[in-house]
């Protein structure tokens, strides 16, 4: 049911750009509901000045009504910041679900150049087992979920004591009212996933990896290599192909100076494997904001320069044929560094906020076994404190739906202000390749499935 | 007008006033992948969705429209899509 046009007005947080292949429609986003639509001159003309200048074009009844379910245009009431705040409260102060997530330790099998981790504490959590479950039975005690992830280090060194982990917690919270759940992705360099280690990931809940791949072999294996210096990317790309049917697998791609020419090469190698479309895969920014990666800030891109080339990467990739569905999308939080009810617990029982700070002594919130330290406590209260709706730049940014100020590492600590995502750069950019290819996928689909 | 996706989670309120339908059976309002929101508007019913789960989102015919990542291509399919973009590409 439409209301009049009367009590209507278009949504603040429209986005769209003119299709580069037709160039007589446009491709409108709405970032607060995700939907996307190809629109005519007319259809885009009612939008840009529908309410904001003396004439708009009619529209026909059923359009008005298509554009309302969409949530492009919403009723003349409604205040969208007001309802993105209360999304953004809701996400980052519920008390019924926990995150944890667990780092067996910070070992690992790969010396990548840019890697943002500290090598200690050197430990594993295997000799703290017990404490941690009693750390877990106390989070049953007080919350209706608690969530679990694994990270590291190299994960998979320690899938043995995953498992085992699991199932221990798993006993104490069938004697709870509380649900245990596991979180079903993993982050792995991917060296060690083999087809019996996807399928041990399976039995553990675990559906979705995520490996890295830096470019061509020639520059992964330079920019990550074994510890002792030997080559990982043809060992790595087997055992995606071997795992691919099993686990959902998506290639993320560190992009930095030293790699930033390469990217369609690694398109190539993958058409040539059949991995097209049988893997996700998405660029991401190498960063060099903790000590342990500081001597690779010389490598690393400005934001805007790792902005630019990511219209030119999709239009690379659906020449090749690849369906990247790579593209924001709305959020209520932007991780979990910002929210309440969430740890990460390191190796030595240490806790910390975000995987970036792991082993960095000054950036612990905290220490199972014993109470916070005033400097713990006032970091963990800097972050829950962090406030995008107190930036007049957030306040003012058509992007605040998909990306809620950005990291809260770089606005609480690192810089002391939000960073803007690329995508506040290229969107209108790549707008018109995520149409294309959502288009041409739904417009095969249907036969398939069925569908209307 | 063409839709190439719909509207996220029924509509960004229902988030708020409706949080025991976003995301399946279990009433818990937010999906694995964490900080997102799911959007299937609990159609596809299933714990655990997230939004690149390959295995489990077809459920619904609906579906397909949120979680256009979900698509298993097998060979025909990826060959028509492929065709498809070639052509629309071709007038580039």
């Amino acid at each position: 049911m439409c209301p009049d046009l009367d009590s209507l007005k278009v949504s603040r947080y429209l986005i769209s750009a003119n299709d580069r292949v037709s160039r007589t429609s446009w491709i409108v986003y709405c970032l607060m509901t995700n939907a996307l639509a190809r629109i005519d001159r007319v259809e885009f003309d009612f939008l840009c000045r529908f309410k904001r200048s003396g004439n708009w074009p009619e529209l026909p009844a059923s359009t008005i009504a298509h554009f309302y379910k969409l949530g492009m245009l919403i009723d003349q009431n409604l205040d969208e910041l007001a309802v993105l705040k209360a999304k953004n409260r809701r996400m980052r102060f519920r008390n019924d679900k926990f995150r944890l997530m667990v780092n067996p330790s910070l070992n690992c099998n790969l010396r990548c150049q840019y890697c943002y981790q500290e090598k200690e504490p050197s430990g594993t959590l295997a000799p703290h087992t017990e404490m941690l479950l009693k750390y877990l039975e106390g989070l049953a005690g007080s919350h209706s979920v608690v969530e679990l992830s694994y990270y590291g280090g190299e994960a998979l060194l320690h899938l043995d004591w995953m498992q085992r982990f699991y199932d221990s917690a798993s006993k104490i919270f069938a004697r709870t009212e509380s649900k245990l759940k596991m979180n079903n992705s993993i982050v792995t360099n991917g060296y060690l996933l083999t087809r019996n280690k996807a399928e041990q990931l399976r039995d553990l809940g675990v559906e979705h990896v995520q490996v890295t791949l830096d470019g061509p072999p020639r520059i992964h294996d330079m920019l990550r290599p074994t510890l002792d210096g030997k080559p990982t990317f043809s060992r790595i790309l087997s055992n995606v192909e071997d795992v691919c049917d099993l686990l959902s697998v998506t290639v993320r791609v560190n992009v930095s100076k030293q790699n930033s020419n390469d990217l369609v090469e690694l398109l190539d190698i993958l058409v040539d494997r059949k991995l097209r479309n049988r893997i996700n895969i998405y660029l991401g920014p190498t960063e060099a904001t903790t000590r342990a990666s500081a001597c690779f800030s010389r490598d690393c891109l400005e934001m805007a320069e790792f902005a630019n080339l990511v219209p030119s990467f999709y239009r690379a990739a659906l020449q090749r044929g690849f369906l990247l569905d790579w593209s924001p999308s709305p959020k209520s939080a932007f991780c979990m560094a910002d929210c309440v009810d969430s740890s990460i617990v390191g190796p030595d029982l240490g806790l910390w906020k975000c995987p970036h700070h792991l082993g960095v002594g000054e950036l612990k919130i905290g220490q199972l076994g014993r109470d916070p330290l005033p400097q713990e406590d006032a970091l963990h209260f800097r972050f829950i404190s962090w406030d995008p709706f107190a930036s007049r730049r957030c306040m003012e940014c058509d992007l605040l739906p998909v990306c809620m100020g950005g990291c809260p590492d770089y606005a609480v600590r690192a810089v002391g202000q939000p960073r803007c995502e690329h995508w506040k750069t290229n969107l209108t950019e790549v707008l018109p390749w995520i149409g294309l290819e959502q288009e041409c996928a739904l417009d095969v689909m249907p036969q398939r499935f069925g569908c209307e | 007008m063409k839709e190439l996706r719909g509207a996220g989670a029924g509509s960004y309120l229902g988030n708020i006033m409706r949080p025991d339908n976003l995301s399946g059976s279990d009433g818990d309002a937010l999906c694995t992948c964490n900080d997102k929101v799911c959007f299937c508007d609990g159609r596809c019913s299933c714990e655990n969705l997230a939004a690149w789960d390959r295995s489990r989102l077809f459920h619904t015919k609906e579906v397909y429209k949120y979680h256009l990542s979900a698509l298993r291509f097998d060979e025909g399919l990826e060959a028509e899509y492929r065709h498809r973009l070639e052509e629309r590409l071709s007038g580039l």
